[in-house]
C-alpha cells in the first residue's frame, strides 16, 4: 500500500493507470500538468511519482529535476511514462534523475512490475 | 531517390564533359602559352616552369600544336622561325636541352640551334658553334633512318653513337626526330633530359607531329624567299625592258642597266665588265652605278684572260662572293685592287654577264658597308637578269658600229637573221628586235604570274612564245607525278595535238632528250636527227625544232618543244628566248605546286580549328545549360572551368576562382570540403590506384545554411591524371524535405503511441478480469485486440527506427564485441521462444574458439542478429534447425544464419531487403511482421561498414542462409584505444 502520484495530461491514460493502481491496492493522486504536479509532490510527499514527459506549463523533465534537487524529496523514486522512445530522449529522462523510463504503450504487467521494483528499493 | 537522381546527372554530365573537357583545356592552355611567350621564355627563370611542369601532352596536344603553327606562320627569317620553333617545343615537352639542327645542303653539315633549361644554360653557353656532319651521333641515325628515336635510358642503346656533347652534359633521356619535307631532309629536332624515363611514346608522337609542322614552316619560308626572288626578277625584267629604250645611247643604257641591277640586289656599287674579243680583254663599261666616273680611268685595265681569274667566272657561269674583298689576293689578280679600294668596297659579288651561249662579260657588285653581305640568292637574281642584257648591249654596240666602227661581231650575229624569210620574227640582236624581245618576255612573265591555274597559264605562254618565234606547233610536256613518263600538258598550232606522243618514255624523243640533259637544242633538219621520232600519223612533217628543258627547283620537270615545217626555221636567238621562257615556266609550275601544298595545309589547319571551335562551343553550351554546377580542375589542381550554375550555387564569380588552385576555396567548406580536397590530392598523387569508376559524394554546408551535395570524379587518360570534374547541386530543399519527412514520421508515430497505450492498457485490464469474469469468447476476442495492438506497436517502433536511421542522425558507439557471448544470447532467445510457443526448434553454433572481437555497437549488432534469428525461427516449422556458422575472413567476421525452413524464391531474394516487402509465405502462413526488419538490418550492417546477403534455393525444407559480414577489430583499433 503506497501513495503514488500519477502525472498525465491524457485523461484516458490517467484513468487507466489510476484504475490499475487502485486495483492493486495503492492510494493514487493525479495531476494533469507539471506545475500542479510539483505542488502536489511538495505537499503530499508521495512514495512514487509516475511522470508523463510532454505536458502543459512544465514538462516532466523539469518536475523530475526539481524533485531530485530537493534534499527533502530526492528519495522519492520517479518513473517516466513516455511515447518518446529514441535513445536521446530516454537518456534525457535518466539524466534528469529518473529511476525508470517506461515506453508507451506499456503492458499492465510491465507497469505493475516496474512499480513493485521501485517501491521495494 | 535523391541519390539516384544525382547519379544519373553525374553520368550524363561526365559523358558530356569527357567529350568537351579536352577542348576547354586547350583553350586554357593557349592562354597560358601566350602568357609565357609574353614573358619571354628565353630568359633563365621562365623555362624552369616548363621543366618542372611540362604541359600535359594529351589534353593540350592539338591546341599546343596550333599555337606552334601560329607561332611559325609569320617568320621573317630563318632565325626567327628557329626561335619560334624552339619556344613552341619548350611548351610542349619536358627538356634540359632542345636542339634544332638545320641541314645545310651545300656543306652537308647540320647547324645546331639550342634552347636550354636553367640546369643546362651554362653548359650550352660554352658549347660553341661546332656543327654535326652527316652520319654523326644520334643526329646521323635520325637522318639515316628518317624516323624518330626514343631512348628512355640512354645507356640502353649501344648501337647508336651518342651525342658528341654527352660527356659534358650527361643526360639520361633522349628523344629525337628527323625533320623532313617530302622525303628531303631539312634537319633534326632533338631533346635531352637529365632524368631517365622522361619521355614516353606519347611524347614521341607529339614530337613527330610538331616536327612535321616545323619542317613545313621551314619549307614555306624557303618558298617565300623563292617567291621574293621571282618578284625581284620580274621587276628586274620590267626595268631592263625599260632600259631597251636607251639602246641608241650606249652610255645611258649602261647607266640604266647598272642602276637597275644594283637596285635588285641592293648593291652600293655596280658595274658591267665587258669582254672585247678584238683585244681579248675585259674592260669596265662606264658608267658604274654608285661611283664617280673619275674612278674608271685607264688604270681600270684588267689583265687579259686566261690569266685573269675573272675569265673563270664568266666562262664557268659560277659566281664569286667575298665578304672581305680588300683582303682577297684574287682582287690583285683580277686587277680590281685600286678600284675596290677607291670605291671603298668591303663586300663583293661577281657574276657572269649573259647566258650559256652568249657570255659577254661579268657583273661586279659591291657594298661599302662591311655588314651588307651578298647572298647566293642575290647572285642568282643577278645571273638570271644578266641573261637579258647581252642582246641590248650587242644591239647598242651595233648601233654605235653603224655610226662608225664596223665590228665583225655585228656581221656574224646579224647574218642568221638576214638569211631568214620574212615570216620569221626579228631576232633579238637588232634594236627593234631587242625591244620586242624584252616586251615579249615581259608579257610572258606577266602571263606566268597572272594565275595559279597551271594549264591555262601554260596554254597562253605557249601561244605567246610561238607567235614570237614563229613556230608552227608548240608543246609543253611535263613529267608525270610518278616520274616515269612525260605527259602532254599544253599544245599550240596546227593539226591534232594528239598526233604527238602524249605519253613518252623519259628516255625517248627530243623533249625527253632536252629534259634529261637539262639542255636546250636547236635542230635545223629533223629528218637528219635520230632524236626526232616520226610518227605515221603526223599530219604534216616537221622539219625544224627547238627544245628546251623546264627546270623547277633543282630538277628538270619537263620540256618545251617548238616545231616548224620549214627547214632551219629557227635562229639561236629564238633558242635563247625559248630557254628563258622555259626557265620561267619551271618557276611558275613549282610556285603553283607549292602554293597548292600551302593552301592544302592552310585549309586543313583551318578546318581543324573550325571543327574544334564548333565542338568547344557546343560543349560549353551544354555545360552552361546544365542546372548542376560544374568545376573542372587541371592536373595542377587549378580551376579551369567554373560553370554559370556553379557561380549561382556557390555565389562566387568565375573570375575570382579561375586559374586559382581549387584548394584555395574548398577549404572554407568544413569537413566535407576537406574530404573533397583530400580525394583530389589522392587521385593526382596515385592515379593508378583509382578504380575504373571513382566517385565521392560529400555534403557541404554554406554559411547561409544551404546544403550542397558535391560529386567529384577524377579524369584519367590511361594512368595519367588529367584533372577532376566536380558536379554539385544545391540540395537545401531536399535536405529540408527529408528532415520534415523524418519529423513527420516521428510525430505521427508518437501520436499513435498515446491512443495505443489506452487501448492496450484497458484490454489488459479487462483480461485481468478487473471488471468481472469474462467468458471464453469475450476473452478470445480481447486477445485478438491485444495481439493486433502488439503488431501495431512493432510497426510504429520499426517506422521510428528506420526513419531515425535514414535521417543519418543515428550514431554508433563502437566497441569490441565478443561474438560467442552474442550467440549465447541468441541461443537463449530460441530456447525461450521454443518453450513459450511450444515449437521445438534446435539451435547449433559452429564457431572457431580463437575468434577476434567484432567491431560494432552492442545494441545494434544484437538487433541485427536477433532479427535474423527471429526470422529463421518464424519461417521454420516445428522440429526445425537453426545453424550459425562463424568464419574469420580477412578483416571481416562472417556469420551465416542457416535454417531449414521454407526458403525464399529467387525473385523474392532480390526484393527482400526493400522496405515493407513481405514474402508470399509470410502472408500465407500469417506470420506477423512489418516488412521493415531486414530493411533496418541492412541499414545497420552498412552503418557498420559490413555487407549482408541471402542465398536460398527457394525449395521448402532446404531453407535459406543469411550471411552478415562485419568488420573485426584490428590491431590499429586496439592501438588507438577506446575498444573494450
Amino acid at each position: 500500500m503506497a501513495k503514488i502520484l500519477v502525472v498525465e495530461d491524457e485523461r484516458d491514460i490517467r484513468e487507466l493507470i489510476e484504475f490499475a493502481l487502485h486495483y492493486n491496492g495503492h492510494e493514487v493522486l493525479t495531476s494533469i500538468d507539471g506545475v500542479s504536479a510539483w505542488e502536489l509532490v511538495r505537499a503530499e510527499q508521495p512514495d512514487l511519482v509516475l511522470l508523463d514527459v510532454r505536458m502543459p506549463r512544465m514538462d516532466g523533465y523539469e518536475v523530475c529535476r526539481r524533485i531530485k534537487r530537493s534534499e527533502k524529496l530526492r528519495h522519492i523514486p520517479v518513473a517516466f511514462l513516455s511515447a518518446k522512445g529514441q535513445e536521446s530522449e530516454v537518456q534525457a529522462g535518466l539524466d534528469a534523475g529518473a529511476e525508470e523510463y517506461i515506453l508507451k504503450p506499456f503492458s499492465m504487467d510491465q507497469l505493475i512490475q516496474a512499480i513493485a521494483r521501485l517501491l521495494n528499493n | 531517390m535523391l541519390a539516384e537522381d544525382l547519379l544519373v546527372s553525374i553520368f550524363i554530365a561526365l559523358t558530356l564533359l569527357l567529350i568537351g573537357i579536352g577542348i576547354d583545356w586547350r583553350l586554357r592552355s593557349s592562354r597560358k602559352t601566350k602568357a609565357n611567350g609574353a614573358d619571354g621564355a628565353i630568359d633563365a627563370t621562365s623555362p624552369a616552369v616548363s621543366v618542372e611542369k611540362p604541359a600535359s601532352p594529351d589534353g593540350e596536344l592539338p591546341f599546343a600544336l596550333q599555337s606552334l603553327h601560329a607561332a611559325l606562320s609569320h617568320p621573317e627569317n630563318l632565325s626567327a622561325l628557329v626561335e619560334d620553333a624552339l619556344q613552341g617545343i619548350s611548351h610542349l615537352l619536358p627538356f634540359d636541352i632542345i636542339e634544332l639542327n638545320l641541314f645545310d645542303r651545300t656543306t652537308g653539315h647540320f647547324i645546331p640551334h639550342r634552347f636550354c633549361s636553367p640546369r643546362t644554360s651554362d653548359f650550352v653557353a660554352n658549347m660553341g658553334d661546332e656543327v654535326y656532319r652527316l652520319g654523326e651521333g644520334y643526329t646521323g641515325w635520325l637522318v639515316e633512318h628518317r624516323q624518330s628515336l626514343l631512348l628512355p635510358d640512354v645507356g640502353e642503346r649501344g648501337d647508336v653513337q651518342p651525342k658528341v656533347w654527352r660527356g659534358a652534359f650527361p643526360f639520361k633521356s633522349y628523344l629525337g626526330t628527323a625533320l623532313t619535307d617530302r622525303d628531303e631532309i631539312v634537319g633534326t629536332l632533338e631533346l635531352a633530359h637529365q632524368e631517365p624515363h622522361t619521355y614516353g611514346h606519347r611524347h614521341q608522337a607529339l614530337l613527330e607531329t610538331a616536327s612535321t609542322a616545323i619542317a613545313l614552316s621551314i619549307t614555306n619560308l624557303k618558298l617565300h624567299s623563292q617567291h621574293q626572288q621571282f618578284v625581284d626578277e620580274f621587276v628586274g625584267i620590267t626595268d631592263i625592258q625599260e632600259a631597251a629604250a636607251w639602246v641608241h645611247e650606249p652610255e645611258k643604257l649602261m647607266g640604266k642597266l647598272s642602276k637597275t641591277l644594283s637596285a635588285r640586289v641592293g648593291a652600293d656599287v655596280l658595274g658591267l665588265l665587258l669582254y672585247e674579243e678584238d683585244s681579248q680583254s675585259l674592260f669596265g663599261q662606264p658608267p658604274f652605278f654608285g661611283v664617280p666616273a673619275s674612278f674608271l680611268t685607264e688604270e681600270f685595265a684588267l689583265p687579259s684572260p686566261p690569266e685573269n681569274p675573272l675569265s673563270t667566272i664568266w666562262q664557268t657561269q659560277k659566281y664569286w662572293i667575298s665578304n672581305t674583298a680588300r683582303e682577297e689576293q684574287l682582287i690583285d689578280q683580277m686587277g680590281l685592287r685600286s678600284f675596290v679600294e677607291k670605291a671603298e668596297i668591303h663586300t663583293l659579288l661577281i657574276t657572269p654577264l649573259g647566258g650559256d651561249d652568249q657570255r659577254i662579260g661579268a657583273i661586279l657588285a659591291g657594298n661599302t658597308d662591311a655588314e651588307s653581305k651578298f647572298s647566293e640568292g642575290d647572285a642568282e637574281v643577278l645571273a638570271s637578269l644578266s641573261r637579258l642584257c647581252p642582246p641590248l648591249i650587242t644591239a647598242s654596240k651595233n648601233l654605235t658600229g653603224d655610226q662608225g666602227v664596223d665590228t665583225p661581231d655585228a656581221v656574224d650575229v646579224t647574218t642568221p637573221g638576214a638569211s631568214l624569210d620574212s615570216s620569221v620574227p626579228p631576232a633579238a640582236d637588232t634594236p627593234t628586235g631587242a625591244l620586242e624581245w624584252a616586251e615579249a618576255l615581259l608579257r610572258i612573265s606577266a602571263e606566268l604570274s597572272s594565275s595559279l591555274d597551271v594549264d591555262r597559264v601554260l596554254e597562253r605562254t605557249l601561244a605567246l612564245t610561238s607567235e614570237l618565234i614563229g613556230a608552227a606547233n608548240a608543246y609543253i610536256l611535263l613529267l608525270s607525278p610518278e616520274g616515269d613518263h612525260l605527259q602532254l600538258r599544253a599544245s599550240f598550232g596546227e593539226g591534232d595535238p594528239g598526233s604527238l606522243h602524249t605519253d613518252l618514255e623519259p628516255q625517248d624523243g627530243l623533249a625527253s632528250w632536252a629534259m634529261s640533259r637539262s639542255q636546250s637544242v636547236l635542230i635545223d633538219d629533223l629528218t637528219q636527227d635520230a632524236r626526232w621520232e616520226v610518227l605515221e600519223s603526223d599530219a604534216q612533217e616537221q622539219r625544224s625544232a627547238i627544245a628546251a628543258p623546264i627546270i623547277g627547283g633543282d630538277d628538270a620537270i619537263g620540256a618545251m618543244l617548238f616545231t616548224h615545217h620549214d627547214l632551219a626555221a629557227f635562229a639561236p636567238e629564238q633558242q635563247r628566248l625559248v630557254r628563258a621562257v622555259a626557265g620561267q615556266v619551271g618557276g611558275a609550275i613549282k610556285n603553283a605546286e607549292l602554293y597548292h601544298v600551302i593552301s592544302d595545309q592552310a585549309e586543313r589547319l583551318g578546318s581543324m580549328l573550325r571543327s574544334q571551335q564548333v565542338e568547344a562551343s557546343q560543349s560549353r553550351g551544354i555545360l552552361n545549360s546544365i542546372a548542376d554546377g560544374v568545376i573542372v580542375t587541371d592536373a595542377n589542381h587549378e580551376i579551369i572551368l567554373f560553370s554559370p550554375s556553379a557561380e549561382r550555387i556557390l555565389g562566387l564569380g568565375s573570375e575570382d576562382v579561375l586559374g586559382h588552385p581549387v584548394f584555395d576555396f574548398i577549404g572554407v567548406y568544413g569537413a566535407g570540403g576537406t574530404r573533397w580536397a583530400d580525394a583530389i590530392r589522392t587521385w593526382s598523387q596515385n592515379p593508378t590506384s583509382i578504380g575504373r569508376v571513382a566517385f565521392l559524394t560529400e555534403q557541404l554546408e554554406l554559411e547561409d545554411g544551404r546544403v550542397i551535395s558535391i560529386h567529384p570524379a577524377p579524369v584519367l587518360l590511361g594512368d595519367e591524371f588529367l584533372g577532376t570534374v566536380s558536379i554539385f547541386r544545391d540540395i537545401s530543399r531536399e535536405v529540408e524535405v527529408d528532415r520534415l519527412k523524418s519529423e513527420f514520421v516521428a510525430t505521427v508515430s508518437h501520436e499513435l503511441r498515446t491512443p495505443m497505450t489506452s487501448i492496450k492498457g484497458f484490454v489488459d485490464l479487462l483480461l485481468m478480469d478487473v471488471s468481472g469474469d469474462l467468458d471464453d469468447e469475450q476473452r478470445r476476442f480481447l486477445e485478438i485486440v491485444r495481439n493486433n495492438t502488439f503488431r501495431l506497436e512493432i510497426l510504429v517502433n520499426d517506422l521510428l527506427d528506420i526513419s531515425h536511421l535514414e535521417s543519418g542522425k543515428a550514431t554508433l558507439s563502437f566497441q569490441a564485441l565478443d561474438v560467442h557471448q552474442l550467440l549465447d544470447e541468441m541461443s537463449e532467445y530460441v530456447e525461450h521462444r521454443s518453450q513459450e510457443e511450444d515449437k521445438q526448434i534446435s539451435f547449433q553454433v559452429e564457431a572457431p574458439q580463437s575468434l577476434p572481437k567484432l567491431r560494432g555497437d552492442l545494441e545494434r549488432v544484437r538487433q541485427i542478429l536477433a532479427n535474423l534469428v527471429e526470422n529463421s525461427f518464424n519461417f521454420t516449422p516445428a522440429g526445425g534447425l537453426i545453424r550459425i556458422l562463424v568464419r574469420h575472413v580477412g578483416n571481416q567476421i562472417e556469420i551465416d544464419v542457416i535454417d531449414n525452413g521454407m526458403g525464399i524464391s529467387l525473385a523474392e531474394q532480390e526484393r527482400i531487403f526493400e522496405r515493407f516487402f513481405r514474402g508470399e509465405q509470410s502472408l500465407l502462413l500469417g506470420i506477423s511482421g512489418t516488412g521493415l526488419g531486414l530493411s533496418i538490418v541492412l541499414n545497420l550492417v552498412e552503418m557498420h561498414g559490413g555487407r549482408i546477403w541471402v542465398t536460398s534455393d527457394g525449395i521448402p525444407g532446404k531453407g535459406s542462409t543469411f550471411t552478415v559480414s562485419l568488420p573485426a577489430v584490428t590491431t590499429d583499433d586496439e592501438a588507438a584505444g577506446g575498444m573494450e
